[in-house]
């Protein structure tokens, strides 16, 4: 993510701001992700406080799909908005080309 | 990059998470196995998708009604101001009055005037 081929390069003070982002963004989808995982995988009947095979089996495929459904839904908006971008140039050209 | 374009990206990457987050929640079923299934897949190109397209569809409405709103308070700040203006100017257009009208006594009188006003 940084380093994402922004014009004009980016400096000191722009790059930490670039990662304190990213470290926000991540810190946002692993409390996200364990918070749908412990609902889908563990019941609240706490009989136990030992992890059950079974909760860890379950937890350890939600996990990867759900990173896989991440990924999916971020080549989809990637794919989005650089079709966007492509579209306003275009426009931007096309009025520029015609005062 | 200035602190407008990066506070778009948050926003961006916040929507992101939360699309994640919903279609994980509604589209995957089983946890059965470790690999997601096809028709979870269309499901969640499904959501994400509904999800863009609602998402642009509030802007486009957000950005049609939000002028007016604003607009409206501006007419009624406005309006105030000008209230408050009005009263304050017919206030001092008796003062002055009595002030001009006997010159040799004016300065005592004006200065009376203001005291009262006061």
């Amino acid at each position: 993510m940084a380093g994402s081929g922004v014009p004009g390069g980016l400096n000191e003070g722009q790059m930490k701001l670039m990662q304190d982002l990213e470290v926000e963004v991540m810190a946002d989808l692993f409390n996200r992700m364990t918070a749908v995982c412990h609902r889908k995988c563990v019941p609240t009947k706490y009989r136990d406080s030992e992890l059950s095979k079974g909760e860890s089996v379950c937890l350890d495929r939600c996990v990867a799909k759900y990173l896989d459904v991440h990924e999916r839904i971020g080549q989809k908006l990637t794919n989005i908005s650089q079709a966007e971008q492509e579209q306003m140039k275009s426009m931007m050209a096309a009025q520029q080309a015609a005062p | 990059m200035d602190t407008q374009s990066i506070r778009n990206l948050r926003d961006f990457l916040q929507m992101y998470n939360r699309i994640s987050e919903t279609c994980f929640t509604q589209c995957i079923s089983s946890l059965l196995e470790r690999d997601v299934q096809s028709d979870e897949v269309a499901c969640v190109q499904r959501c994400a998708d509904k999800h863009i397209n609602s998402n642009q569809k509030i802007m486009q409405v957000f950005m049609e009604v939000q002028p007016q709103v604003v607009a409206k308070r501006m007419e009624k700040m406005e309006q105030q101001m000008a209230e408050t203006q009005a009263a304050e100017s017919a206030e001092a257009q008796p003062q002055t009055a009595e002030a001009t009208e006997v010159q040799p006594q004016a300065a005592v009188e004006s200065a009376q005037a203001e005291a009262v006003a006061q």
